[in-house]
C-alpha cells in the first residue's frame, strides 16, 4: 500500500511535461468558455461617455457671462436644452442653475445604462400637424462629442422618428433607431414652409431625454 | 523509495499527470464541441413554444371573432384593467388580453374582476381587479425572453389604475397587437376616469383611435374590413424589449400589468422604418416589434397562421403588413420556407 502511493506524487512532481498539459487544458476551457459566453444574442449597446464634472464646467464657462458661477433665465437662453430642463436641473430652487445641480442631473443619466432610446417627436404649426419637415436634434456642445446628433422627417400626423445617423453607431448596432440621453437644440425646417428662423438657425426650441422625461415622445408647438 | 523504482516497467504504475490532462483536455474538446448544439436545441424547443403561444392566442382572436363580429379591442387607457362587467368592444375598458381571456379556455380569469355592478367602482372591484394583475397565464410569454410570472411593479401614484388597487408585482406579456402603421402611441391621449364619463366620451377624437392596424383605442375591427387580406396583414407579434429590463419593469413600454388598456406596453407600430430587432441590453423602443429570438420574430397574421419574420425586412414591406387596408397587396419574405400552420 505504501509502496504504491508515492509513485503518483513522484509523477506530478517530476514530469516536465505538466505545465504544457495546463497550458492547452486551460486554452480548451476558455474556449470553451467563450463559446457559452460569444452564443448569446447581440451584444450591450454602450451609452457615450461623458464626464458630468467636465460637461457641467463646460456649461458654465460657455453661458456664464456676468461670472456669477450660475446661469440665470437670460443666460440659459443661449442653451435652448438647459432652459428647457431648467426645473428638473434646479433643485434648490432660486431660479438658477450651478454647476453642482448640471453635474449631478447629468450623472443621473447613466444610472440605468440606457445607450440609446426611442424618440417620436410631434410638431404642431398653427394648429395643425406639421408634414414633411426635417427636423434636427443638435446636442448642447458642452456634452461633448460623443452624444450624437439625430435627424427625423416628419410624417402625415406631425410625428417624427428621431435616428441617429448609422455612420455614427457601432458596426453591431447599424440600423437601430434613437437618440442618446442628453440636451438637444432642435432645429425644424420645410421645404415649403417657410419657418420662422427662431425655430431653424436661430433655434429657442430644446429638449431633454433622460430617465424620468422627453421619451418616447415630445410635442413641439410652433406659431 | 528505491524498492519502488526497481519494479519492472510493465507492472502497475500511476497515470503521469499529463496523460491525465490529456484525457481532461479531450474531453473538455468534446463537451465544447457539444455545448452550442445542446444550447441550440433548447433553444430551437423555446421557439417552438413560442409559436404555439402566439397560435394559440391567434387562435383565440378568431374566436373572438366568430362571437361578437370584431377582432379584440385594445380598450382605453394604460390606467384601466379589464372588467368583466363591460363585455367586449369599445365598452370594454381592458386591453386585447383582457378580452381574449375567454378564448384561451380563462374564462374564470376573465371572470374574477367584475363586482357584478357595471356603472360603479366598488372596493370589492379594485381588490379583485388587483388579482386579475397578478394572475399569469402562461402563453403570453415567450419562454425564449421570461416565464409567465410576476414583475416588479414600481410606477409612481400618478399612474395608479382607476379599477384595481395598486401591487408590489403585476404579471406582463411578451406579445403585442398590430396597431398600424402610426407611432402616435397614447401619448396625451385622455381617457374616462370614471364608468358614468365612459358613456359619453368620444374615443375617436383621440390620439390611437382610428389606426390602420387590427387593434388599437377603443377598436371593433371586423375581418372584413381587413381588406389586404388576411395572409397579409399582422395580427400579434412579439414585442421588442430591452434585455436589461425583462424583469424590472423599468422600461417604458413594459410597466403596467398586461390586463391594462390601450398603451405602447401592449400595442406595438410597423411605420416609418421603425424595423423589428433582436432584444439587445442598453437599447430601448418603445414603438417595435421585436424578440429575444437571434433567427427571427414570430408574428401571427390575420388568418392565424404564425410566421417566423426576419430582422431584414423592406421597411416598405413591414409598414404595408402592419395595416389592415392600404391597397397594397404583398407577400413578406419570411425566414423559414412556407408557412407554418
Amino acid at each position: 500500500m505504501s509502496s504504491r502511493t508515492p509513485s503518483v506524487v513522484h509523477a506530478i512532481t517530476v514530469h516536465r511535461g505538466s505545465r504544457r498539459g495546463l497550458v492547452f487544458s486551460s486554452l480548451v476551457f476558455s474556449s470553451l468558455v467563450l463559446c457559452v459566453v460569444g452564443c448569446g444574442g447581440p451584444g450591450r449597446v454602450t451609452p457615450p461617455e461623458i464626464d458630468p464634472a467636465a460637461a457641467a464646467a463646460q456649461a458654465l464657462s460657455r453661458y456664464d457671462s456676468n461670472q456669477d458661477a450660475q446661469l440665470d433665465e437670460a443666460e440659459l437662453k443661449k442653451s435652448p436644452g438647459l432652459q428647457q430642463g431648467k426645473s428638473r436641473y434646479d433643485t434648490n430652487n432660486d431660479g438658477k442653475l450651478s454647476a453642482a445641480e448640471i453635474e449631478s442631473r447629468i450623472a443621473s443619466w447613466s444610472t440605468q445604462q440606457i445607450a440609446i432610446t426611442s424618440l417620436s417627436c410631434t410638431f404642431i404649426y398653427k394648429g395643425a400637424p406639421l408634414v414633411g419637415a426635417d427636423v434636427l436634434m443638435e446636442p448642447e456642445p458642452y456634452l461633448g462629442d460623443q452624444v450624437k446628433p439625430a435627424k427625423g422627417h416628419t410624417s402625415q400626423d406631425g410625428s417624427a422618428i428621431m435616428a441617429i445617423d448609422d455612420s455614427d453607431l457601432p458596426k453591431a448596432h447599424k440600423g437601430i433607431r434613437g437618440v442618446h440621453y442628453g440636451t438637444y437644440k432642435v432645429r425644424v425646417t420645410h421645404p415649403s414652409i417657410n419657418l420662422p428662423a427662431k425655430y431653424n438657425t436661430e433655434t429657442v426650441l430644446g429638449h431633454e431625454v433622460a430617465d424620468d422625461y422627453g421619451k418616447p415622445y415630445a410635442t413641439f408647438q410652433l406659431n | 523509495m528505491t524498492t519502488e523504482r526497481s519494479f519492472p516497467a510493465d507492472s502497475r504504475r500511476a497515470f503521469t499527470l499529463v496523460e491525465l490532462l490529456v484525457v481532461i483536455a479531450i474531453i473538455g474538446l468534446l463537451v465544447a464541441l457539444l455545448l452550442p448544439a445542446v444550447n441550440a436545441a433548447r433553444e430551437a424547443a423555446r421557439r417552438t413554444q413560442c409559436m404555439n403561444h402566439l397560435r394559440q392566442i391567434g387562435l383565440g382572436w378568431i374566436n373572438h371573432e366568430s362571437a361578437h363580429g370584431f377582432l379584440p379591442s385594445s380598450g382605453w387607457h394604460p390606467k384601466w384593467v379589464g372588467d368583466a362587467d363591460h363585455g367586449f368592444g369599445r365598452s370594454q375598458p381592458g386591453g386585447w388580453v383582457y378580452s381574449t381571456l375567454p378564448y384561451i379556455e380563462e374564462q374564470a380569469l376573465f371572470d374574477l374582476s367584475g363586482d357584478g355592478d357595471p356603472d360603479n367602482i366598488s372596493s370589492q372591484q379594485k381588490v379583485n381587479g388587483a388579482r386579475l394583475a397578478q394572475s399569469p397565464v402562461e402563453v403570453m410569454n415567450c419562454p425564449s425572453r421570461r416565464p409567465a410570472q410576476l414583475f416588479d411593479y414600481i410606477l409612481p401614484t400618478s399612474w395608479d389604475v382607476y379599477n384595481a388597487n395598486t401591487v408590489d408585482a403585476v404579471v406582463r406579456q411578451d406579445y403585442a397587437a398590430n396597431s398600424g402603421r402610426e407611432t402616435g402611441g397614447e401619448q396625451s391621449s385622455l381617457s374616462p376616469t370614471s364608468y358614468a364619463q365612459a358613456k359619453s366620451f368620444n374615443f375617436d377624437a383621440e390620439k390611437g383611435a382610428n389606426h390602420s392596424g387590427v387593434s388599437f383605442k377603443a377598436s371593433e375591427v371586423k375581418l372584413k374590413q381587413v381588406k389586404d387580406g388576411t395572409t397579409k396583414t399582422y395580427m400579434v407579434g412579439e414585442k421588442y424589449l430591452n434585455a436589461d429590463s425583462y424583469f424590472n419593469g423599468r422600461d417604458g413600454a413594459d410597466n403596467h400589468s398586461m390586463y391594462q388598456g390601450y398603451d405602447r406596453d401592449v400595442n406595438r407600430w410597423t411605420g416609418q422604418g421603425l424595423l423589428p430587432l433582436n432584444d439587445r441590453p442598453g437599447y430601448e423602443n418603445n414603438f417595435i416589434f421585436g424578440s429575444a429570438h437571434s433567427s427571427g420574430w414570430y408574428v401571427v397574421l390575420c388568418d392565424a397562421s404564425v410566421q417566423l419574420m426576419s430582422y431584414d425586412l423592406d421597411p416598405l414591406i413591414h409598414e404595408r403588413m402592419g395595416s389592415r387596408a392600404d391597397g397594397e397587396i404583398l407577400d413578406a419574405p419570411r425566414a423559414t420556407a412556407g408557412p407554418i400552420r
